[in-house]
């Protein structure tokens, strides 16, 4: 019989695996190279930075369950909701 | 030198239409100011004295007739593209009649110089630009406020005694509290836009006055609207406070102040004050800073990302960078925020008039390290400000910074907000402040005029 798959591999196959801190540190660079966006170290700091500050309150609203909340169609900034 | 040139906004136009001034003497004299005070605090970052004795020579009677106005480096001038304080600001820009220029043209006001702005708009505390920050006239080594850095520094200095800014997350009120000047973000839609190179796709930025009172936004605010702002006595106010960070993790001494306003304020108008709650208002500020910085991504490749123009600071370089890091999920969940904040406000202000709390919860830090110490900590001025700023950017409402109180030497601002259309309600709630104590705020003069330094 020949197997078409590596056996030892199967455990991790469609198995959740929780990400760990060094994982998450790479989202950055990750992310920018995934999109083909240079950036220096300089740049790399600023950003770090920046994730540091906005990626926590980021994760608490995304933890919200938001959707029953309507959005507002036709968007009028100039007066109150309509009721 | 002309005896106008230290009039108000509105003192400068009567006595021009009453002959009493000449505008050509003003605006020379003008001129001449600003080569005399601007090196200190290059808050006015070109002038055009030919295009600016054309426009005079061309200007109707209408309102502001004659009268000297700055306007940031954020809208088109005929001669002149916008900066956008910055190196490279990705969007196109090119000279045109944006829609400020417009309403100042037809007002018959003389446009006299640009004023910095901090770096693609993006702080408030202007101390990064492609020109050099601006300084404080307060204290030049302080932050002036951003991101209308330059119109805040010219007029309380008073280069001019009017300037237009614009206001996306805070940008015309934090100046104003910085430079112990009055400023209000319009409602929504209701001040001139035109030409704003983001004018089709923001729904948080308006154009307003910066100016040394109320009755002088008054004046140049009805111009940027195109519709008189009426003034009257505000009524029996109710005022909503709120007992959250942006009322309680403040300075102590803007605490106090601001206290000490609102309770002014609730006796000259024989209100009352209300503890209120907003329990959005956290989520709220992020929804802004994700809102805002998302609507202004249409122009952005990774190729452009990879051209930007190494003279942008690495600051601005890298945030425009993780702008596209931002999950569009969490876009989303801003926008059905915005929703919640917006209904649950509406139903606040069936409660009360105005909503007041500080406008920035610390003076203005050093330009050199823009940090603030509350009780909670050391933190960035932008996070510290933009917590008590961004709501009304968000929903809509119009917002006022009305100069209350002094430390360090340093001016306080407190902030008033109300419902969807009452712009006027604020200015004439902001008057009724001025007058109960006794103008003291709105008269003092900064050291780069030449005066004494403040006294809490």
């Amino acid at each position: 019989m020949t197997l078409l798959h590596d056996p030892g591999q199967r455990t991790e196959v469609g198995l959740l695996r929780p990400m760990d801190a060094e994982t998450s540190q790479d989202f950055i660079p990750a992310g920018l190279a995934a999109l083909g966006i240079e950036a220096d170290e300089i740049e790399l700091a600023v950003i770090g930075a920046a994730h540091q500050l906005f990626w926590p309150p980021i994760l608490e609203l995304l933890s919200f369950d938001t959707s029953a909340i309507p959005v507002e169609r036709n968007l009028d900034l100039s007066q109150a909701p309509p009721s | 030198m002309s005896e106008a040139l230290d009039l108000s906004l509105r003192g400068q136009a009567a006595a021009i239409a009453a002959g009493e001034a000449d505008a050509a003497e003003l605006l020379e004299a003008t001129l001449a100011r600003i080569e005399e005070r601007n090196p200190a605090l290059n808050a006015i970052v070109e002038t055009f004295p030919e295009r600016s004795r054309e426009m005079l020579a061309a200007a109707p009677q209408g309102p502001l007739h004659g009268v000297p106005i700055v306007i940031k480096d954020e809208w088109p001038l005929p001669w002149r593209a916008q900066r956008f304080g910055a190196a490279d600001m990705i969007a196109k820009a090119e000279p045109g009649e944006s829609g400020p220029y417009r309403a100042l043209r037809d007002a018959g006001a003389v446009v006299v110089g640009v004023g910095n702005m901090h770096e693609l708009g993006a702080s408030s505390t202007g101390n990064v630009s492609v020109y050099g920050p601006a300084r404080n006239p307060w204290n030049t080594e302080r932050c002036p406020g951003g991101s209308s850095s330059g119109p805040a520094s010219a007029v309380a200095a008073r280069l001019v005694a009017g300037a237009v800014g614009a206001d996306g997350i805070g940008s015309i009120r934090y100046p104003a509290a910085y430079c112990g000047l009055t400023g209000l973000k319009p409602t929504f839609g209701r001040s001139a836009m035109a030409g704003h190179h983001m004018a089709e796709v923001s729904t948080t930025i308006v154009s307003g006055a910066l100016c040394a009172d109320a009755a002088d936004c008054r004046l140049l605010d009805s111009v940027l609207f195109g519709e008189k702002l009426a003034a009257g006595k505000p009524p029996a106010l109710r005022i909503g406070v709120i007992r959250d960070e942006v009322s309680e993790d403040v300075a102590p001494a803007v605490r106090e102040a601001c206290e000490a306003a609102i309770e002014d304020l609730r006796a000259a108008t024989g209100g009352e004050v209300r503890e209120t709650e907003l329990p959005e208002l956290a989520a709220a500020t992020l929804a802004t800073v994700l809102i805002a910085n998302s609507e202004s991504l249409g122009g952005i490749t990774p190729q452009r990302l990879n051209e930007l123009d190494l003279e942008l600071s690495p600051i601005g370089r890298g945030l425009l960078k993780y702008r596209v890091l931002l999950p569009a999920v969490a876009t989303i969940k801003a926008g059905q925020l915005r929703t919640l904040a917006r209904h649950t406000l509406a139903a606040l202000f069936e409660e009360v008039d105005v909503i007041a709390w500080p406008t920035v919860p610390a003076v203005a830090p050093p330009l050199e390290a823009p940090l603030v110490e509350l009780p909670s900590g050391t933190l960035t001025a932008d996070e510290a400000n933009v917590r008590g700023g961004a709501l009304a950017n968000l929903t809509g409402i119009p917002a006022i910074s009305v100069p209350v109180g002094s430390s360090e030497g340093l001016p306080i601002g407190l902030q008033l907000q109300a419902a969807w259309g009452r712009d006027e309600l604020l200015l004439d709630a902001a008057e009724a402040l001025e007058e109960a104590n006794d103008r003291r705020w709105v008269e003092a003069a900064p050291p780069a005029r030449g005066a004494e330094p403040l006294e809490a």
